[in-house]
């Protein structure tokens, strides 16, 4: 008999009635959660067609989808950079790309940028969960406004390689001002970094010593 | 009683205990960090190797973290919480009570506030037991600048959680439902929220939405049997003294008190034409009924045995034995009230907790709130003597009659000339997944109640299944047809058990 019964432990919750949040046109959290998974294996035939690649992009897809929170999309950008550093420069005048180099190029910028966006929405999403259509709009908006700075770059530096160049075919004349201009660029950049970096490091060791809130535990659960 | 809108007054930012007063609670994302790390490696490499084409790879990671550092959350995400105002299957608030003791918080006056989870907020199931009503809450949710999406997770005991990502312009109102079949008092949801914007989280924050106190939700039952004895010289029954508003008793020489408005002319011309006697025409007076519904509160059991022992959870969806105990003292309450009877409730669990018989629409809602009030409270003390009722009262006896404390109370009120209907109110059993022991334990348990319930009914006591709301109305009505007839020697009364003839009726008069 129950006397002072008060709801305790549990039972399998395959069958419990579940908790409704009212959304403006959701879409499901494990869409969300294969998007990133999906722009990675997208990349594979931008970088190239070979086994390697395709298999690596796989594997990288699924390392992704399992844990978006961790550094895997990161890596797959640096992978992806590294990869079109050992080929042919996709930019170079009268290359091997006929052409169409340019546009790979474009779209990778555009693959890979969306890999990093959509793991850093998917690392806040629970399978279960749902997420409405205007925060994956707001995460596209991000997206295009960034796109829209680094495809400009892109095509100035394909102006200026065409100026540049046009005396010169294939010799690179002019590279050493905008590679002293990259490298002053970087260095400024880096001590932004260095910055950053030494506040998140500051953030994550006040948080490691705090422990996670009962809160925070919830959501890491759900999440995996 | 009001029924001014919950979302009329904003509720206080409450249930931060982490958020800070500006925008350092907000944390970069690792995966920000990182990103931003691979740009830089691949923006400076291909600098410095004069590759352009795998510079250009970085530069959309660094410019997105660049962006992060200018764009920071410039405040807290607020969550205010709380029971949306109507809904699907409840009613809209109808008062708002200050919490009893032991339920927390300080018992704020005023409506439309259950954020600080410190007040009961009353609303009343409109579905039955069966269908279930939903219980909605309103979040109103506060981002601020550039934070733009919040991540929210409902809890409710016994349901499912939910988690959704929403898109928060500044300010938003999403509203959280959940079904519910039980009544009383309940917790309606913890929202658990987290801001996510610009490449940063917010610490975690919770947000209480109160509790809620589900009143049942009565049945209508059109006839109910009568106590043996009427009371009072007023009320809608018929009582069989002589009095004045009933039906014609008897016609009678006029004697001294009779009123000379009584008197029959017609009859006393026939029967004495000379006008040596009046004749008067006297009738039945009138009376009110006085019951007395005494809930057994001590157990709270659910469909399923398993769950007796106290160690498993009773689901969410199933109706326990005190949501069939409060539905079905709902119904009588509202039946007699409603024909101008006086109602009491009496609670075996606790005895501070009675409400007097009364009348009338104000005696309803006490009798609900005391009825939505009720719990298992421990273990219950030894009682030394049952529960003062008042005399010639019906009584009725709500129980699962797991044990004999209520048998042997309602054949004690039986025995000292009380009608007694004992109401069965323990839910119908599942008896899918039990175990050997299980099984054994319950066959044990139901022999011994079935033997309690044959010798309530043997001792003169009626007894009635509630989970079957159909058969029991008929039940009840059959017993009023019965209460409701004039009685004869050898005709049986209400509330004598089926071998009792109408011997024991025959003395007694109402």
């Amino acid at each position: 008999m129950n006397r002072g019964a008060s709801i305790r432990g549990g039972r399998s919750s395959t069958r419990l009635p579940r908790v409704e949040i009212a959304l403006v046109r959701p879409v499901p959290g494990a869409l969300v959660r294969l998007l990133p998974g999906l722009f990675v294996l997208l990349c594979a035939p931008l970088v190239g067609a070979d086994v390697w690649t395709v298999g690596g992009a796989g594997a990288a897809a699924v390392l992704v989808v399992r844990r978006p929170a961790s550094p895997v999309a990161a890596v797959v950008s640096l992978l992806v950079g590294l990869v079109v550093l050992a080929g042919d420069d996709l930019l170079a005048v009268g290359g091997s790309g006929d052409g169409r180099s340019g546009w790979r190029l474009a779209g990778l910028l555009l693959t890979v940028h969306l890999v990093l966006r959509t793991a850093e929405l998917a690392s806040h999403v629970a399978w279960r969960a749902r997420v409405e259509l205007s925060v994956l709009g707001r995460v596209l908006g991000g997206v295009l406004a960034v796109q829209a700075v680094a495809q400009t770059v892109l095509l100035s530096v394909l102006v200026v390689r065409s100026v540049t160049d046009a005396g010169e075919p294939g010799a690179g004349a002019g590279q050493e001002w905008l590679r002293a201009v990259a490298v002053g660029g970087a260095v400024v950049i880096s001590l932004l970094a260095w910055r950053l970096g030494g506040h998140i490091l500051r953030t994550r060791r006040r948080d490691a010593e705090r422990g996670p809130s009962d809160h925070e535990r919830l959501f890491r659960w759900h999440i995996g | 009683m009001s029924t001014a809108p919950l979302g009329s007054r904003p509720g206080p930012a409450t249930g931060h205990r982490e958020a800070a007063a500006d925008g350092r609670e907000w944390v970069v994302d690792a995966g920000q960090v990182w990103a931003m790390g691979a740009g830089l490696v691949l923006l400076v490499v291909g600098a410095l190797l004069g590759r352009p084409d795998a510079a250009l790879l970085g530069v959309p990671a660094v410019l997105g973290s660049a962006w992060t550092l200018v764009s920071r959350p410039g405040g807290r995400v607020r969550v205010d919480a709380r029971l949306a105002p109507s809904s699907d299957g409840l009613h809209a608030l109808r008062e708002a009570a200050p919490a009893p003791e032991g339920a927390g918080g300080s018992g704020v006056a005023g409506h439309g506030d259950v954020s600080r989870g410190d007040r009961l907020e009353t609303v009343t199931a409109v579905q039955t037991l069966v269908a279930g009503g939903s219980l909605v809450a309103r979040l109103d949710l506060h981002a601020p600048p550039g934070a733009g999406t919040v991540r929210v997770r409902a809890i409710r005991p016994g349901h499912r959680a939910a988690e959704a990502v929403v898109h928060v312009p500044l300010v938003r109102r999403v509203d959280v439902t959940a079904t519910s079949v039980r009544t009383g008092a309940q917790p309606l949801f913890v929202v658990v929220h987290q801001g996510i914007g610009a490449g940063r989280r917010s610490q975690p924050g919770r947000e209480d939405a109160g509790t809620v106190l589900v009143l049942p939700k009565p049945r209508r039952v059109a006839r109910l049997p009568l106590p043996g004895r009427l009371r009072g010289l007023t009320g809608q029954h018929e009582s069989r003294r002589p009095g004045s508003g009933g039906e014609l008793r008897d016609v009678h020489p006029f004697q001294p008190g009779d009123s000379p408005r009584r008197v029959d002319w017609k009859v006393t011309a026939r029967r004495s034409p000379r006008l040596e006697e009046l004749y008067v025409r006297r009738t039945m007076a009138l009376g009110e009924a006085v019951v007395t519904v005494v809930v057994d509160s001590r157990d709270d059991v659910g469909p399923d045995p398993a769950t007796w022992s106290g160690y498993h959870a009773i689901r969410a969806d199933d109706a326990t034995s005190l949501d069939i105990a409060r539905q079905a003292a709902a119904s009588l309450a509202q039946g007699y009230l409603a024909t101008g009877d006086r109602v009491g409730i009496e609670d075996l669990g606790v005895r501070r907790r009675a409400v007097r018989p009364g009348t009338g629409r104000r005696q309803l809602d006490r009798v609900l709130q005391q009825l939505a009030a009720l719990r298992p409270e421990g273990e219950p003390p030894d009682r030394l003597r049952p529960p003062r009722v008042a005399a010639g009262a019906l009584i009725y006896v709500l129980s699962t009659f797991l044990d004999p404390e209520a048998a042997v109370l309602a054949r004690g009120w039986r025995r000292v000339g009380h009608t007694v209907v004992a109401v069965d109110v323990l839910p119908r059993l599942r008896l899918r997944g039990l175990d050997r022991r299980h099984r054994i334990a319950l066959r044990m348990v139901r022999l011994e109640r079935q033997d309690r319930l044959a010798e309530l009914e043997a001792s003169g006591v009626e007894v009635v299944r509630w989970v079957d709301e159909e058969a029991a109305t008929a039940h009840l009505q059959r017993l009023s047809r019965l209460s409701h007839r004039r009685p004869v020697a050898g005709t049986r009364e209400v509330g004598a058990g089926h071998q009792v003839a109408g011997r024991r009726t025959a003395g007694r008069s109402r």
